[in-house]
This record gives C-alpha cells, structure tokens and sequence, in this order.
C-alpha cells in the first residue's frame, strides 16, 4: 500500500513539476504569475486532439504540433499583454486571469465545453513493477517531466539562450547593459514555458479529458510548487512537484481522501510561515 | 412596349395588393400566437454531456407540435416556442441570471431546469412559476425545494436500490467500495440509497471514498477502494464524473470488476470522453442504472422517437431525452387544462392534476385516477443496462419498479447483447 502510494505520489508530483516549473521559470524572469498557463495546456491539448482526430496526424506528431502551438500561444500572452504591464507588476495578477478567462472561453468558443479525449497507442498499457502496478500513461508522464527538466537543465546552464535568460532573472538592467536584448530573453522564457505546458497537456490529457478548464484546478497545485521551491528556482519547483504530489498521495491514503487537496496547502501555508524563500531558496535569485 | 411593361407593373400591384388584403382579412383565430418556454439547462461545463441533448429533445418536440398545427387553449390556437438558456453549469451564478432574464423579463409562464433546483429556491419563492425538472434526482428530494418544483422522472430512491438488489442478487456480489463526488449532491443522494439497499439486501460498503471538486487524478481514491478488496465498485455522479474515474481504474489495471453507475451514460458520449481506442474495453464491466431506454421500448411511439433522434443528431437517445421530449407535452397539457397561457398560478394547480398526455413516449405509470405526478413526482420503470463489447453499445440487462426497498415487476434480462 505504502509502495503503491510512493508511486502515485511521484506520478502525481510528476504533473506538478511539469507546470510549476514553466510558471517559475516566465516568474523569474518577468516577476508575473502566469495563471494563463491553464489555458496554454488546455488550448495546446485541444490542438493536439483536433491534429489527431480531425486532421489524421499520426499521434506523436500532432503532439508535437500541439507542443509548438502552446510556445507559440504563450508568446502571444506575452507579446500581446503582458508585455504592456512589464513595469508594473501589481497589475500583473490581474492581467493574467483575464488572460486565462480568455484563453479558456476561446477553447470554450471553438470546441464547445464537452469532455474529449486524447488518447495514444500506449494509452491501455500496465507495467508492473514488483508488486506495483504502473499505467503507461503514468510512466510517460514521469518520463516526460524528467526529460524536459534534463533539457531545460541543459538549456539554461550549457547555451548562450540559457545563460541570457540566467542573467535577465538576476538583473535585467545589468544583463542590458551587457549587450543582452531584453526582449528576446522574455519571448524566449514565454516560448519556453509554452513548451513545457504544452508537454504537460501531452502528459496530463490522455489520464483525465480535454475540456475548457481541464487545468484550472491544477495550476495552483503548480503555483504551490513554485512557492514550495523558491520563486524563480526551476530545480526547486522540480523537487517541490514531487514533494506535493507525495503528500497528497499519502494523505489521500493514510489521512483522508477528502482533504488531500486542502492538505497540500496546509503544507504551503507550513512553508511560508517557517521558510518565506521556499524550502530550496538560494542566496541569488537564478531561474536554473 | 412601354405601355405593356406598365400594364403589368400595375397589375402586379393590384394583385399585391389584393393578397396583402386577403391575409389581412383572416379570421384571427388564424393568426397563431406563440407561446414561450424557457429552459435552464448546463450546455457547456462540466454537466454538458446532459443539456444539448435535453434541448434538441424539446425542440424536436416543439418542431412536432408545431408541424401538427401548433395547441388550442380556450379556442385560441398558439405555437409553441422554447428559449433555451446555457447555466455553464454554474448555476450559482450564470443560471440565477438565466432565471432573471426568463422569468422576469421574458415573463415565460412555465420554466423547465435539469439540475441544481436548490439554487433558485429564494428566487422562486420571489416569482413563482410552474417549474419543471426533467433531471434533477438528487437526494434529498429537490421537490423539498419549492411546491411548484415537479420532476418528470423517478427520483433517487426509484432506482439505485435496483442496482444494489442487481449486483447482490443476479451477480452474487456482496463487497462494494464505493468511488464518488463530494461536492456533487447527485452523487452524495445515490451514495445514501446505495448504503441503504446494501443494508436492505445483506451487502457490505467495505471502502467509502469521496474525492474533492476539481479531483483529476484518482489513483489515492482508487488505491484506497481497492486495498479494501470489493468484488464490485459503485461509482458516484454524471457521465462527465464517471467516466474518468472509470479510465483510470481501467488504466490502473482494475478490469475484471464490475463497475456500477447511475450516469445515464450513451456509448457516443463514452466514445468521446473515454476515447476511440479504449472505450469499448472501458466499459466492458460497466452497468448503468436510471430510467428505461427508447432503444429498448416496445411503444412504437418511442421507438420512433429512438430512430428519428439518432438520424438527426447521431447521438443515441436515453432516458433524459425521452423526458425532456415528454416536457413540451406536459406543460401544453397543464395550459390547456388550466385555460391559460399566461397564469402561472393556474397552470401549477392544472399540473398538480393533470393526466398523463398520450403524445408522451416515456412510459409514465400514473397515479390515482390516471394522473402523471404522484405528488409532484412522475415515474417510469426504472433499467440498468450493460455493455455490449460486440456491438459497442448498450443493452437491457434488467428492468424494475421499486416500492420503497421491495423491488417490483422485475425482468432480469438474461441475453440482452445478443449473444
């Protein structure tokens, strides 16, 4: 039982990771909390779904398409609003869920509001492991999250892209000083979070459906994430993921299934009253 | 030339003229008015598997009446429209606004809703109109909420204790881990009757499980079911709930249980929420407990209906859409016993006593002295149907009156796939 739990539980935190560490990475370079990253997953879902379905795509490209849609959606968000509010950051919050309201309707608007489902080859798999017993779709999200975070890892300490976006985190006057093109920096993190919403919409679909807030609920479980690891810290939001989606697991299990959601907060609200900075904050502001 | 071409610019006039004077002097009873009913139902959200089909219903059964020469209501004759309202299944708010606009301003005289009736409790007691649900079978009763709330189908306990009596009695299981939806009170009312029929028929709740709003991973609630042992698992809650949870005790390899429900749900919808790939296999083990089926019906009325609704809308019609086509007939038939269309106070007390229409095709048993509601309740036989993988669709598997836990007029339905 207590296995079975781990596992959900790294499944779980899986998720969260994925979304927390798109939100964490576009915070610490612009300071906004993108609460619009539900819609990006649910749009790029719903792209994903149409390629497939209506257009034909073989499934793993109309991922891939979805995945590209969902950077270039997110571009948008920042291009055509946040942008305009970069030097006033009260009203950012306020940008950000109107932008979700928008981007849900318009999933809303186009594909109506009934569930459908994203469904891929492996989708009826099980894998057992010892006496556990895994869903595919359960493995590939683990492997999803853990291959994006390698490469974003990679991203942003072994390029030139990377160490940008570094220094625009840090100080963006001092970064702009230095000849770095502030823009871009912010429509690269933009594109970058887009990408990995659009890997959770991959990863996170095929589990549940595709409907116009398939992800409102769980970009908070992402946005406790973020503050679990320190506003700005991607490998911080990587191990406070897993961390929630372990408590939530155990709690469901071994306390009540009926708070599990409430109890993940508690261990937020534990956080920002015994550790502010996050349980893995550092002494310099990074997004790496 | 010239004057041939003015000759007939005039005649042509004339004869306008003429036919404009000719409709105009109709008598006025030929001038049909038009009656409004407005409806309240959850088109998008997530109770959206339930209002587009419930809609097209009453509009196919508007279209109907209105093809047959529209109703007469003390020698006028009147079409029928319907104004239907999207809640966005937040009737907290987007469906109180709903209410507003229909009663208030479009002034409807009856008002038909398909679920959460609790939430206009107070703006009903404000303005009270004849209200109609053709849904909203939560426990307990919605008919609680207000006198002029009915409901056109079986409440809760007229069918969830079958499906108990079933899984105990037909399938011999006798350990049940219940899956259901804390925040959703038609989950929680089928969660009341299913402990009170295992109680009843010597069946144990060895796992009681409700996930809170906004739950997309089941696996702990599923994890804790199962570590329990049952032998069968009762789900809580609409299609759109069931479903998933359904998904993942499959993709979590649990597919040799029988899975129980009260969805309703049609083999499109499974399809679509589950997914092309995997919904047959899904729904291998799932038996459904509601209302009876048009598909399976003997009336000709009905099967007439299953056929001409599937051509149109492609989508297979089940006990709601049998309901909601009823409802039209229904609310003509109070305003006709009422003679008015406008009295709202009239029309309830006509409903309160009316007879069961005969252009209806859902099967009602009526009351004393053949009236549709008991109280304000009107039932059907109630059917749990299985799943057929051959065919990928639904089949008959028993159909059932309860009176209180006793279940009546019972027909266990051996070979209802077919094969």
């Amino acid at each position: 039982m207590l296995q079975q739990a781990l596992v959900n539980g790294v499944v779980l935190g899986a998720l969260f990771a994925l979304l927390g560490v798109g939100l964490t990475l576009v915070y610490g370079v612009m300071d906004v909390p993108n609460f619009a990253q539900a819609g990006v997953v649910t749009l790029g879902a719903y792209i994903m779904v149409t390629l497939h379905q209506a257009a034909h795509w073989p499934f793993f490209l109309a991922v891939a398409g979805g995945v590209v849609a969902a950077g270039l959606i997110s571009v948008a968000t920042e291009r055509f609003a946040y942008r305009f509010v970069r030097t006033r950051p009260l009203a950012a919050p306020a940008v950000a869920l109107g932008l979700l309201l928008i981007l849900d309707n318009s999933a809303l608007e186009l594909w109506g509001g009934d569930h459908v489902s994203l469904t891929p080859p492996y989708g009826a798999g099980l894998i057992q492991l010892g006496g556990m017993t895994v869903p595919a779709v359960g493995v590939a999200l683990v492997l999803t999250a853990a291959v994006s975070m390698l490469l974003l890892w990679l991203l942003l300490t072994r390029t030139g892209i990377g160490r940008a976006i570094r220094a625009v985190s840090q100080n963006p006057e001092a970064a702009a000083t230095l000849g770095i093109e502030l823009e871009r920096q912010y429509v690269t993190a933009f594109f970058i979070s887009g990408v990995l919403a659009g890997l959770a919409a991959f990863a996170y679909a095929p589990t549940y459906a595709v409907f116009p807030y398939m992800a409102d609920g769980v970009i908070f479980d992402g946005f406790v994430v973020v503050i679990l690891g320190g506003l700005g810290n991607v490998w911080g939001a990587a191990l406070g993921g897993i961390l929630l989606g372990l408590v939530e697991s155990l709690s469901a299990v071994y306390v009540s299934a009926a708070y599990q959601t409430a109890i993940g907060f508690v261990v937020l609200l534990l956080v920002i009253v015994l550790r502010p900075a996050g349980l893995f904050a550092t002494t310099a502001r990074r997004v790496a | 030339m010239q004057a041939r071409t003015t000759a007939k610019t005039i005649a042509g006039a004339a004869l306008g003229l003429a036919m404009t004077a000719l409709l105009a002097s109709r008598p006025a009873a030929a001038q049909d008015k038009t009656v409004t009913m407005g409806a309240i139902l959850p088109l998008s959200g997530l109770f959206s598997t339930l209002g587009p089909p419930e809609r097209d219903a009453m509009q196919m059964a508007v279209e109907k009446i209105n093809a047959g020469g529209g109703f007469a209501v003390d020698g006028q004759k009147y079409k029928l429209a319907l104004k239907v309202l999207d809640d966005e299944s937040t009737a907290a708010t987007v469906g109180i606004a709903a209410f507003r606009q229909l009663v208030q301003v479009d002034n409807v005289p009856v008002l038909v809703l398909a679920d959460n009736t609790r939430n206009y409790a107070s703006l009903l007691q404000r303005f009270p109109l004849p209200l109609l649900n053709i849904l909203d079978s939560t426990y307990p009763s919605i008919l609680d909420v207000d006198k002029h709330v009915f409901l056109l189908r079986s409440d809760t306990p007229a069918y969830v204790p079958g499906a108990v009596w079933y899984l105990a009695n037909v399938l011999h299981k006798k350990r049940i881990a219940w899956i259901g939806s804390a925040a959703d009170p038609y989950s929680t009312g089928i969660e009341t009757w299913v402990k009170k029929a295992a109680a009843e028929y010597g069946v144990e709740i060895v796992a009681d499980v409700n996930y809170p709003p906004g739950t997309t991973n089941f696996s702990p609630f599923i994890q804790t079911a199962m570590a329990a042992k049952p032998d069968a698992i009762y789900l809580g809650g609409v299609t759109q709930e069931v479903l998933p949870v359904a998904k993942q005790l499959f993709q979590a390899g649990i597919r040799d249980l029988p899975v129980f429900h009260n969805s309703g749900a049609t083999p499109t919808q499974a399809k679509q929420i589950i997914g092309e790939d995997l919904y047959n296999d899904v729904m291998a083990t799932n038996y459904d407990f509601a209302g009876t089926l048009p598909e399976t019906s003997d009336n000709p009325a009905t099967k007439t209906f299953y056929k001409d609704f599937l051509a149109r809308y492609k989508e297979y019609p089940d006990d709601l859409t049998m309901w909601a086509y009823d409802a039209p007939y229904v609310l003509i038939g109070a305003m006709q016993k009422a003679g008015s269309v406008t009295d709202r106070e009239k029309i309830y007390q006509a409903m309160l006593t009316q007879t069961v229409p005969p252009e209806t095709i859902s099967g009602w048993m009526p009351a004393d002295g053949g009236k549709l509601f008991h109280g304000r309740d009107a039932q059907t036989l109630s059917e749990g149907v299985r799943w057929c993988t051959a065919t990928k669709t639904i089949a008959p598997a028993f159909l059932y009156f309860m009176d209180g836990l006793k279940v009546t007029d019972q027909k266990i339905v051996e070979n209802g796939c077919g094969g």
